[in-house]
């Protein structure tokens, strides 16, 4: 009981911390706006967002009825623009998830027993490091077809190397401290130093990478669905850029366009005021400097 | 090999080979080492407190970690109640790490900053199953804690290190190698990073655990006043060699050695009506292995040194009862008043 | 007059639950060419108090009241551009392990001269000639002068910081734990070097450290600081003779020494009191052996008895 007491208040503490953070407010704040999009979708007043609808509806600018107008095939963009949430959120987790995770794994092994394994894996992470990344996500989307999933492994494969670099890096300095020495001392395996001991401190780390990699994913899906190589049975913010491209009438049609531009930019940067946020505040120190 | 010691070391030796250029290898064929630890010879008794005083780069804490397996001995034997332990393998050692701890120096880096004082201590208590259940573990911990002295238990059950003093962290530490009641436990510059009005509390808690649990020490520092209060025995190291060994008030009153002369004249005083000593030897001298093959390795800064001391190694000659020094020039003709 | 005067000197750390009176309501004054020694615990206050001698109190760290007089100018209400004219020139500090303070890619010839042209207008010669005069202050060869930082030894890089600090003949030196940490040796050595430095340049300084032997062999005057409070204050000898406050007396108790006889030593129980929240009355109450009920409800004023300054009910 006291242990999740414990653990409760320090949850409280963290976001008592967030929220007086100023980049931290605002990035919670859209992020949750955004959050409240993708799961109460249907509530917004939306329909299907891929129906189209009456051949007398089509391109019709913001009114009473569609709140945000509607595209080239009738359908109505409000939905579209609330029902994309879902998507850019899901590849952005997702894929973050899944870069993080591997990325740490390899850069904690690396860094952590050196010699020939850390030469062997840093040289397999120098190979993907060298690939151009978005000529690689766009060969590798095409080749793999278009599907969530395929941009969610396409994206995983081109970032994890830098976070294992990252980590790696950590790790080596970590290591050497004297409190693992001490660990070592006492008899604690090699598994349970990585682990047990290591790793918590890594954590900070990987949050600020994970950050990273959500607003990389996010922005990676914009683009491959932009070129037209993203999945064509969802309408993701991408995939509506990707539809007005092709229409032709992006020059006159601001209501199409300006939605999915908003919505991804916005989610990056708040996501990137998170990231910046929950950095300073996993620095230790930085919560007696706030005065708590 | 004295049968009664708790820990027997002979001919200890951890070299580090230096990195020279390609072409210096090439022509000279080897590599020059840093004999960080150099034939070190000593044996400690049970509830003994032997101390180990020199400047940095002496070669001390080096000694300390291979003698704990933390770095390979590069040559000589360890033996720990009588049982040879720089020969076991990794698996094999794993018990006696239990009977052989360390407490480091920086109380602020030697605690994993993400774990509170409780979790710090039941992860020690795991890794070798001393408690059968958790309850069991609590009891574990909070009576260590109270030993060590941090009461009430409950204030410090769940502090991370960043809010507690530097005396309060190195009591947890203590705490953390108490809880494996070892044999043998190595201090290393434990009280250095401290408060000079905390030193006492700390030195008196080493004590405690020697006279209650029979715990022999190896006491490691530069500070011969700290050395003084705790330990019975001193040696004092100078480039990975002991070059004076002998019971405390020995070595504090009739110091044989010329750079046990030397460290002694050096310490200031807490008397401000003390003359302000003269300092005999010369300061910081960059010294590179090749120097100290052969001959006495403190040559260069003796004050007193003869031409046969840069040529002939000493040995370690007796000046007193169980008092030693290697210095070539010990018969009578030195000594300190 | 005195180089220095300090009066009700208060510095408060704003923090979240309150502010930490790091100093509270201090004064003490330093004659030229003097040393006064602050002694204390980790917290007590005197790094901070040092490191205001030049107004470098950083926030949340700020100076809420009193006064601090050097050469007669009250440097509190000094404006950044004011203080920074000061520092280097006519007050200089060293710090604890200075050596992490030494830039890397510059050698000490440039980090000397450096330091001489920002403050005095005078050609590159003549700040060479002297940075190599500094390094000779301090006990290098001026040869030395186009090493770098990293080919000195610890000890050799202290003394570099302490050119570089005396390198304007400042009138004021703030030594800030300049020899903790150092190896015995190698502290007999910067011992050495500032006592010649202060009798070469006429040096007033302070001296802060928690070693009472260092400080009995630099400083003529004392003062002991706990809680943020200055307890004591008298000349050296005075004070290590005879302590009058209790807690003068259970630091030097708690000192071990190599000379005399082996003795029994006491630490003082407990731990440093909370800034934020500090004991009513005399902050040393709940540590002090002879304290009574009138020392947790009235906080005792500084006397002054026999030229010494001691805040204690206890004492007459």
């Amino acid at each position: 009981m006291a242990q999740y007491l414990r653990k409760t208040n320090k949850a409280k503490e963290f976001f008592q911390l967030l929220f007086g953070h100023p980049m931290g407010f605002v990035g919670v704040a859209i992020i949750t706006l955004f959050l409240t999009m993708a799961l109460f979708a249907p509530l917004l007043g939306t329909v299907d967002p891929s129906a189209s609808g009456d051949v007398t509806n089509l391109l019709i600018p913001p009114s009473s009825q569609f709140w945000f107008g509607t595209d080239d095939l009738a359908r109505d963009i409000w939905s579209q623009t609330i029902y994309g949430s879902r998507i850019s959120l899901t590849i952005g987790f997702v894929a973050a998830l899944i870069t993080v995770f591997s990325g740490t794994f390899v850069g904690l092994i690396a860094g952590y027993y050196g010699k020939i394994l850390d030469e062997v894996l840093m040289r397999i992470v120098d190979f993907f490091m060298m690939l151009p990344e978005l000529p690689l996500m766009i060969v590798l989307a095409a080749v793999l077809g278009p599907s969530m999933w395929n941009i969610i492994l396409v994206v995983s494969l081109v970032s994890w190397p830098s976070t294992a670099r990252v980590v790696r890096s950590q790790v080596l300095s970590l290591k050497e401290r004297p409190f693992v020495e001490s660990s070592r001392c006492i008899g604690a395996s090699n598994f349970q130093l990585m682990f047990s001991e290591i790793l918590p401190n890594v954590v900070p780390l990987m949050f600020a990478q994970a950050v990273l990699m959500i607003t990389e994913a996010i922005y990676a899906e914009a683009v491959l669905s932009f070129l037209g190589l993203g999945d064509p049975t969802s309408i993701s913010w991408g995939m509506m850029l990707h539809s007005v491209f092709e229409s032709g009438v992006i020059a006159e049609s601001y209501w199409w366009v300006v939605p999915p531009i908003v919505s991804i930019v916005t989610l990056i940067v708040s996501f990137s005021l998170l990231g910046t946020a929950v950095s300073d505040i996993l620095e230790p120190g930085y919560k007696e400097k706030k005065g708590f | 090999m004295n049968q009664n010691a708790v820990l027997t070391i002979e001919n200890l030796k951890k070299h580090f080979p230096l990195r020279k250029g390609l072409f210096a290898a090439l022509l000279k064929g080897e590599r020059s080492h840093l004999r960080a630890v150099d034939n070190i010879n000593f044996s400690l008794g049970k509830k003994e407190i032997l101390g180990f005083v020199g400047e940095s780069g002496c070669g001390k804490s080096t000694m300390s970690r291979t003698i704990l397996q933390l770095l390979e001995p590069t040559g000589g034997k360890i033996y720990f109640k009588g049982t040879r332990v720089d020969t076991l393998s990794r698996k094999q050692f794993k018990p006696f790490r239990k009977k052989m701890q360390m407490i480091f120096q920086d109380p602020f880096g030697s605690l994993n900053p993400r774990r509170t004082v409780s979790e710090i201590l039941r992860q020690t208590i795991k890794i070798h199953n001393l408690a059968k259940d958790r309850p069991a573990e609590d009891a574990l911990i909070k009576k260590t804690l109270e030993e060590v002295g941090l009461n009430p238990v409950e204030e410090y059950w769940n502090k991370y290190p960043q809010l507690l003093s530097g005396g309060q962290l190195q009591r947890v530490s203590i705490g953390r190698v108490l809880v494996l009641q070892p044999e043998l436990v190595i201090a290393d510059e434990s009280v250095s990073m401290l408060d000079v009005s905390v030193r006492i509390g700390i030195l008196d808690l080493l004590f405690k655990m020697r006279d209650k649990h029979g715990i022999s020490f190896i006491y490691i520092t530069h500070d011969l006043v700290t050395a003084r209060y705790i330990c019975d025995r001193i040696a004092i190291m100078y480039l990975g060699n002991i070059v004076e060994i002998g019971p405390t008030e020995e070595i504090i009153n009739h110091p044989r050695h010329p750079y046990t002369q030397a460290l002694i004249t050096a310490v200031p005083v807490p008397d401000p009506t003390a003359k302000v000593p003269e300092l005999p030897i010369k300061g910081y001298v960059p010294v590179a292995p090749e120097d100290t093959i052969r001959g006495c390795s403190f040559a260069l800064r003796c004050p007193y040194g003869k031409k046969n001391c840069r040529s002939e190694k000493p040995q370690m000659i007796r000046v007193g009862d169980e008092h030693f020094a290697s210095c070539l020039l010990i018969d009578g003709s030195i000594s300190i008043d | 007059m005195a180089l220095i005067e300090v009066e009700n000197l208060k510095i408060y750390f704003m923090t979240r639950r309150g502010p930490a009176k790091a100093v509270d309501d201090i004064g003490f004054s330093i004659e030229k060419n003097k040393t006064l020694g602050l002694i204390g615990e980790s917290g007590c206050g005197k790094t901070t108090t040092a490191m205001s001698l030049m107004k470098f109190i950083k926030p949340p760290g700020r100076i809420v009241g009193g006064s601090i007089r050097f050469m007669g100018n009250d440097i509190v209400p000094m404006t950044d551009e004011q203080i920074r004219q000061l520092r280097g020139k006519e007050i200089s500090i060293v710090r604890q392990e200075a050596q992490n303070a030494l830039n890397p890619v510059l050698t000490i010839g440039k980090q000397i001269t450096e330091m001489i042209l920002e403050h005095e207008s005078v050609t590159k010669k003549t700040a060479l000639a002297r940075a190599k005069k500094q390094l000779n202050l301090v006990g290098i060869s001026d040869q030395r002068i186009t090493n770098f930082p990293h080919e000195f030894s610890g000890g050799m890089k202290q003394r570099a910081m302490a050119a570089i600090a005396t390198a304007c003949n400042p009138k004021f030196l703030i030594l800030d734990e300049p020899t903790t940490g150092l190896d015995v040796v190698v502290q007999r050595q910067i011992l050495e070097m500032l006592r010649n430095l202060k009798k070469e340049l006429n040096l007033t300084a302070v001296f802060i450290s928690h070693d009472l032997s260092v400080v009995a062999e630099t400083c003529d005057r004392v003062a002991v600081m706990y809680g943020g409070k200055i307890m004591e204050e008298s000349d050296t000898v005075s004070l290590y003779q005879n302590p009058l406050h209790p807690y003068s007396k259970a630091l030097i108790g708690a000192y071990p020494s190599l000379k005399g006889e082996r003795r029994q030593l006491k630490s003082i129980p407990g731990g440093p009191p909370s800034l934020i929240d500090p004991p009513p009355g005399c902050r040393f109450t709940p540590r002090c052996e002879l304290a009574q009920s009138i020392c947790s409800q009235e906080e005792p004023v500084l006397k002054t008895i026999d030229g010494r300054r001691i805040a204690c009910h206890m004492v007459k």
